[in-house]
């Protein structure tokens, strides 16, 4: 009960984040020593000028977006394992990046199988709106169900038969569609930090502090899900409208992460579960702000593995983010026998 | 029952309870009108789906009336706030998917919700409550345990410090002995007597073990086959209500010894 008890933890977890920060920045294909790192960040004088503008451009604006992928993500993953009182529950659960990847898919693919123009939106952005509206849609239907369907657990099954639902149908459009563009598809598919500009970085960054507020603001609710709907109920919770305001939270998050980096696998359920382990509490007012580091710290381990120092290649993120988050779980599993909520 | 005395605290009026649905209603129980006071233990008896679990959801607020009005303190419950509810009225649940991982003292502890500020900070005064609550129940060496190390009995123990932490008038629970042993059914019944008697507590609890309700509750609430009795428990053997609260052919009732007996020869 006593909050100070947690204090060493942070601190731990503060300098793990700051040194992960470091590393990201001065690792790549080129290595820059991290004294111009900090001189780069801090408007000093760099001993090469193409090293600031590769930190400044390229490498900082990543390293925010992983920042705010994985703390995202992961808050997410939180906000749902309580929500459904399911471990194993995630993130996407509620058909976000499913409906995501139809938005997506109708963009790219759906040009040669439905015979429509989408040439009114190109590039980049042209990708992000589709995201957006097709996990904003699959959210509106989510949201429309959840208020006529009192089971939580009923609206979880509901999450994952639309995401099967929506990959068919990606299936189908995949199927007619040309090499050039599936392979245009895949790509975003796997995922990237790399490619958001300092805009882009603006705009996810007001959809993350949005997603938080609402959290924080649910805090208080979280903690009595964890005895469930009825006793929840009795302790004054208004419980369908704090079940709307984290599903929105959710969304806001895992949403607009998906639409700028792709859909990342693994990181929200992982990183609660991780948490966990070293912070022996069920308080949300104590599991958020370290599952927001957690994740900040899991993902930009998983991007500085995936850019392979030393050389030119990138490897794509979703299947780094894959191959750390997934052995996770299992040595969990093996451990500990059971996953705890 | 329409002119409740001064001690009243819970009252049913022509209350029908069962599920809400189109095109029909499914009715359990109608025509319960109760009158119950503070300070008060009163149990809930009848077979397996006679509408105990039912009658206890619907006085909570947790599940709406079929037709009939519930009222608690003089207020319609269904007009009360979820927040100030929750501060008259706590509920002690069996078989609800609550997370094993918390521990026994931050179980306790959400009891304090209806008091707390919005992000549910835990005062000096919260904090005494949650300490007597764990002491009353005999579960303050259990404070720094998960609950998936406790064992039912203790877990029931600990649901029960949840709901006295919540410092209600009314406290209502559901089959609270059931995976007890007999040396714990019978300290939860002294637990429970001393909560309405010394604290001047409401308690409704519904249960199987009709006995030892009846040596030691005030009131007992009947339910079968839809008609529901509500009187003291020797008012209850006089008339005859538990005579043919099972069917003849099994099970007897000696109004005696107070207890039901099997047939079970031929």
């Amino acid at each position: 009960m006593n909050n100070n008890s947690y204090i060493p933890t942070f601190l731990i977890l503060t300098l793990v984040l700051l040194v992960c920060v470091l590393a990201n920045l001065s690792l790549g294909s080129v290595a820059i020593p991290i004294k111009d790192v900090v001189a780069s960040l801090t408007g000093s004088e760099v001993s090469k000028s193409s090293w600031e503008f590769i930190i400044v451009d390229y490498r900082l604006p990543k390293a925010i977006t992983a920042i705010i992928a994985g703390s995202g993500l992961a808050v997410s993953g939180l906000l749902m394992q309580t929500l459904f009182r399911n471990p194993l529950a995630g993130p996407f659960v509620l058909g976000i990046s499913s409906g995501a990847s139809l938005g997506v898919a109708l963009y790219i693919l759906g040009g040669t199988a439905l015979g429509l123009s989408t040439a009114l939106l190109s590039g980049k952005w042209g990708l992000i709106i589709a995201a957006s509206a097709g996990s904003f849609l699959v959210l509106l239907m989510v949201i429309g169900v959840s208020t006529r369907v009192k089971d939580t657990m009923a609206l979880l099954i509901i999450g994952l038969m639309v995401g099967s639902l929506t990959s068919a149908v990606v299936s189908v459009l995949a199927y007619f569609s040309k090499a050039e563009e599936l392979q245009r598809f895949v790509f975003w598919s796997f995922g990237s930090l790399g490619d958001l500009s300092w805009n882009g970085v603006g705009i996810l960054t007001l959809c993350f502090a949005a997603g938080l507020v609402l959290s924080i603001a649910s805090l208080k609710s979280l903690d009595s899900f964890l005895l469930g709907d009825a006793y929840a109920k009795t302790l004054g919770t208004r419980f369908s409208h704090s079940r709307l305001v984290i599903i929105i939270a959710t969304s806001l998050l895992a949403g607009s992460i998906t639409a700028f980096a792709g859909p990342i696998a693994f990181i929200g359920l992982a990183v609660p579960h991780l948490i966990r382990q070293v912070i022996k509490t069920t308080r949300h007012i104590i599991l958020l702000p370290a599952v927001i580091m957690g994740g900040a710290i899991l993902m930009l381990i998983c991007d500085t593995i995936a850019q392979v120092p030393f050389s030119e290649i990138t490897l794509p993120i979703n299947a780094i983010s894959a191959m750390v988050g997934a052995p996770v779980v299992i040595w969990l599993l093996v451990r500990k026998k059971k996953l705890l909520f | 029952m329409n002119n409740p005395s001064s001690h009243s605290i819970l009252q049913t009026t022509d209350l029908s309870i069962g599920y809400l649905a189109s095109p029909v209603n499914t009715v359990i129980a109608s025509d319960i009108n109760l009158d119950i006071n503070k300070g008060e233990l009163v149990g809930i008896v009848g077979i397996n789906g006679a509408g105990k679990s039912t009658l206890l959801r619907t006085l909570s607020g947790l599940q709406p009336t079929v037709s009939g009005e519930v009222t608690l303190s003089r207020k319609q419950i269904k007009t009360i706030s979820p927040s100030l509810l929750a501060q008259q009225l706590s509920v002690v649940l069996t078989n609800q998917p609550i997370s094993k991982n918390l521990s026994v003292v931050e179980l306790v502890a959400l009891g304090r919700q209806p008091y707390t500020n919005w992000l549910g900070t835990i005062s000096d005064t919260d904090r005494e409550v949650i300490i007597e609550a764990l002491k009353n129940t005999e579960t303050f060496t259990l404070k720094d345990k998960k609950c998936y190390e406790l064992s039912d009995g203790q877990l029931q123990r600990v649901l029960i410090a949840r709901a006295l932490a919540q410092n209600t008038d009314v406290i209502l629970l559901d089959e609270p002995m059931t995976h007890l042993d007999l040396h714990h059914k019978a300290s939860l019944l002294k637990l429970l007597t001393s909560i309405a008697h010394t604290h001047g507590k409401t308690i409704l609890f519904s249960t199987h073990d009709i006995p030892y309700a009846l040596n030691a509750c005030d009131k007992m609430i009947v339910m079968k086959s839809g008609t529901t009795h509500f009187d003291t428990p020797s008012s209850l053997i006089s008339d005859g209500v538990f005579d043919t609260l099972f069917p003849a052919d099994n099970v007897g009732f000696d109004r005696e010894k107070r207890i039901f007996f099997l047939k079970l020869s031929p």
